[in-house]
């Protein structure tokens, strides 16, 4: 089996094909123009006494504040729209394996591109509240020699964040395409028509594509909104 | 087929063993927390699947660097 083949496939190459946009790249578009539209259309008509589908916007909405305001603390609900985009972009990027296309999140440059941002913006709120040099102040607390190790470990979040989701999501995505080798190669022992690949991939399809990205999209976020509670909370005695 | 298929296979077996026992633990000290303390089984249970996130965090690298050196086969 070719590894190769696991790739994000190129769509559409300019030139001599130096500059490509892959697969990635079209199908993030397209979940978030679908994540805007659904967005907009459950926002619009609101009335005062919920009915039909305001009452689950409400629901949505009411949770992602609840869970940004125990995770991240109280007074920061400023952060809560933050969370809940890569929630619904994360957990609609996981699931495209049920449609039939590529995970996005399969692909190590869109879980970076989410992780570098979540590590942007806690260094930027961090810097926003402390200022440069009280940051610095209190990376040197207690000893200055301490300052190389503070640094490694704030450079580690984006990594781990960003290697758990796109292994996660690529080992699920290996494991159903194996299955799907494998039931090729059984049903070819009787006939040439691969039909046992259409139903018995459904339990996978279960965990892999429904129960796996609803665990990791939590975890992302809750680390991120974790680490953003460390950075902007628990520094405030220095 | 030569060495370095037996090395991914052997490190991908080592941190899998490694893993199920770390998670093993504590699922088994989290159920017996649950059934000690009932009203904070929510707490112990996001505290459980992150602290397993972290966990498994080895194995997914682990499995990159397979994948990286599958490619060498």
């Amino acid at each position: 089996m070719n590894v190769d083949e696991f790739g994000a496939r190129i769509i559409i190459s300019f030139g001599d094909g130096e500059i490509f946009l892959s697969e990635s790249f079209l199908l993030g578009i397209l979940v978030a123009v679908v994540l805007a539209v659904l967005g907009v259309w459950l926002g619009t008509g609101l009335q005062t006494v919920p009915k039909g589908k305001q009452v689950i916007s409400e629901l949505i909405v009411g949770w992602v504040y609840k869970y940004t305001r125990e995770n991240v603390g109280k007074g920061h609900d400023g952060y809560a729209p933050y969370v809940g985009t890569i929630f619904g972009f994360c957990l609609l990027g996981s699931a495209l394996g049920l449609f039939g296309l590529r995970p996005i999140t399969a692909d190590v440059n869109v879980t970076f591109a989410l992780s570098i941002l979540t590590f942007l913006l806690i260094q930027g709120s961090e810097v926003r509240k402390f200022g440069a040099i009280g940051k610095i102040k209190h990376m040197c607390d207690p000893y200055p020699f301490m300052l190389p190790l503070k640094v490694l470990e704030e450079l580690t979040l984006p990594i781990s964040l960003g290697f758990r989701l796109f292994g996660n999501i690529l080992g699920g995505l290996i494991v159903v395409d194996i299955w799907f080798h494998f039931m090729t190669y059984l049903s070819g022992l009787f006939t040439d028509i691969p039909f046992l690949r259409a139903v018995l991939v459904l339990p996978l399809n279960g965990f892999f594509d429904i129960f796996e990205p609803i665990i990791q999209t939590f975890i992302f976020t809750m680390l991120t909104m974790i680490f953003l509670g460390i950075g902007i909370n628990i520094k405030k005695d220095h | 087929m030569n060495i370095i298929g037996a090395a991914i296979a052997f490190c991908v077996g080592l941190v899998g063993f490694g893993i199920a026992l770390g998670q093993g633990k504590s699922l088994s000290n989290a159920v017996e927390s649950i059934s000690k303390q009932p009203e904070a089984a929510n707490d112990i249970r996001t505290t459980l699947i992150v602290g397993m996130a972290i966990m498994e965090t080895m194995g997914v690298l682990t499995f990159v660097v397979a994948i990286i050196l599958s490619g060498k086969l």
